[in-house]
């Protein structure tokens, strides 16, 4: 865990920046589209860049100089060296070496080996993008400042998968000894969830003179953004309990269990699942045998008019969210009509069920 | 033989040792304009360009002055001699030299110094082996000029050096002596010799500077 404290604001040409967060987290995602200032605040947070107004601490200072590893989208590779050099100098920058298992799985993932002896300025963008990715990692090693632009952007798709698994194992490790912090950037909503514990989006209004007023939304991904990526409005990450048959039970956070497509999977694997809000079912009282395999307890905590329908928030009744201190809650959005909203009665904090089909479940990343 | 051969030993000898000379502060002064904002940065690169604009002479004079017994008699006895011709080549290369090494400096992105000082390389580490490879071309090119110029240089010269052939009379100062003297043949063979110098000295330069602060087919 670390102590986020940000509050600064940035402008430079037609770009205007604020960026608030206070938060205590291992990993965090910013999310945006391309051009909005993503990268711009990573140079802040680093020091690279200096705010106009306010600053950026980690755990109370600001970010200093070395053992940082940071991948930028223009690579910043040293273009005299060779890329074996270049990932010595973050090697002999980091006070500890990764473990050997997983720098073994990072030469893997990323299929440097064959790179190792080519000179880093003949090397084409998507390697150049392979070793910056590396060199990041082996400089922040377990304890350093990790800060990564669009990780898996112009990987191919099975690429992606192995990238993403790795990232996956450096998170479990680094969070589970102590690690220090981690900053990804993505236009992938879907992989920060998967691999961060907050992810703040970056909201941008373009103004009438063409000046991109942008600025990070607190920590959360609102429903319209994973409906826009995937036509799911609820993403659930955690991890598969056991699994039978073609089914698998999948641990929501803070515990209930839920039913879902095993096929595939294996106890222990980490997906995202995707459920949209057209295929949740509300019920007011408990409808006794239903084919449905997921009923879930909770209470009516948000209403939304969306024209056809009403976006209800249901707050799992005493679910926590993560380990955290269970201020965060898991909410799950269910699309009722208004026709349905009046007959059963459904104003704010009505304990209602929550039916889902299994079926209705995608998953949507695994590894 | 010893007419075109002395003055041209002279010259070569005197550029060498003014380039030498120049080096480290010329690299240095072109990094730190380059590199560093700091108080009186204009009024620094305003002095570095000085010598181009004002006359050799002038330049010429203040050495003197600095130099010699009228003024502040720091070296007296080096007036009319080898070191005072390398001293004068070498003031005047010495923007030059400013000016190219600053450009190749410049020519480095910082955000690659940047990125090796995130890394935890040191300030100095991060000169000697980023800045200063990445720039080698562009300083090389630098110094090669600096070496032309010393190579050209009369004004100051002449008036600190004076014409001691074999010691100080180079051979920009040796056509100035064969023209009052008249001797156009040896004039002309002595142009002839300096413009041949001078030419390979550029073009070395130049190709040098096309290179660019990256290896060739650096990025693509």
């Amino acid at each position: 865990m670390s102590r986020f404290e940000l509050d600064l604001a940035f402008a430079r040409g037609d770009l205007e920046l604020t960026w608030q967060l206070a938060s205590d987290c291992a990993w965090l995602g910013l999310f945006g589209a391309s051009g909005r200032g993503k990268t711009t605040a990573l140079e802040l947070l680093l020091g690279w860049l200096r705010p106009d107004r306010g600053s950026a601490r980690l755990d109370g200072a600001p970010v200093g100089v070395g053992h940082i590893g940071y991948a930028p989208q223009d690579l910043l590779l040293l273009p005299h060296w060779t890329v074996a050099q270049n990932l010595d100098a973050a090697r002999e920058a980091a006070p500890e070496p990764l473990p050997e298992a997983l720098e073994a799985a990072l030469l893997l993932a990323l299929e440097l080996e064959p790179l190792l002896a080519r000179q880093a300025s003949a090397l084409s963008g998507g390697e150049g993008r392979r070793v910056t990715l590396a060199r990041a990692v082996l400089a922040a090693a377990r304890t350093g400042l990790l800060v990564l632009d669009e990780p898996l952007a112009s990987l191919d798709r099975g690429r992606r998968q192995l990238v993403l698994g790795f990232l996956l194992d450096l998170a479990d490790w680094r969070r589970t000894s102590g690690g220090g912090p981690a900053v990804v950037v993505s236009h992938s909503a879907i992989d920060l969830m998967v691999l961060c514990d907050e992810v703040q989006v970056l909201e941008t209004v373009v103004t009438a003179d063409g000046t991109r007023r942008s600025r990070f939304l607190p920590p959360g991904v609102p429903a319209e953004v994973l409906a826009e990526e995937g036509g799911y409005e609820n993403l659930l990450v955690g991890k598969v309990e056991r699994v039978f048959g073609d089914a698998a039970s999948f641990a929501l956070p803070g515990g209930a269990e839920i039913t879902i497509p095993g096929r595939d999977l294996e106890a222990g694997d980490r997906v995202v699942l995707g459920l949209r809000g057209d295929d949740v079912l509300v019920a007011t009282e408990d409808p006794g045998a239903v084919s449905a395999r997921n009923v879930l307890e909770g209470r009516v905590a948000t209403a939304t008019a969306r024209g056809a329908y009403v976006a209800l928030g249901i707050d799992l009744a005493g679910v926590s969210r993560g380990s955290g201190d269970g201020t965060a809650r898991l909410v799950i959005e269910t699309h009722v009509t208004e026709g349905a909203l009046r007959d059963l009665d459904l104003e704010l904090g009505r304990r209602v069920l929550l039916l889902f089909k299994t079926r209705s479940i995608a998953i949507l990343a695994r590894r | 033989m010893d007419q075109l051969l002395t003055p041209l030993l002279t010259s070569l000898s005197v550029a060498l040792a003014a380039t030498a000379l120049v080096a480290v502060p010329g690299l240095a002064l072109g990094w730190l304009l380059a590199r560093r904002r700091f108080p009186g940065h204009a009024l620094v690169d305003g002095l570095v360009q000085l010598p181009l604009v004002i006359p050799a002479v002038a330049v010429g004079y203040c050495l003197l002055w600095l130099l010699g017994e009228t003024g502040l008699a720091l070296a007296p006895a080096a007036l009319f001699t080898r070191k005072a011709a390398v001293l004068a080549a070498a003031v005047m290369a010495l923007p030059l030299v400013a000016r190219m090494a600053r450009l190749a400096f410049e020519g480095v992105d910082p955000r690659l110094e940047r990125m090796a000082r995130s890394l935890g390389l040191s300030p100095a580490a991060t000169l000697l082996r980023v800045t200063l490879p990445l720039a080698r071309r562009g300083l090389a090119g630098a110094l090669v000029l600096g070496f032309a110029r010393a190579l050209g240089e009369f004004g100051a010269t002449v008036v600190v050096a004076g014409l001691v052939p074999g010691e100080t009379e180079t051979l920009a100062l040796a056509i100035f002596e064969d023209i009052q003297l008249g001797d156009e043949r040896a004039a002309l063979r002595l142009v002839l010799v300096a413009a041949l110098l001078s030419f390979a000295a550029v073009a070395l330069a130049g190709r040098l500077a096309s290179g660019g602060p990256l290896d060739r087919g650096a990025r693509r």
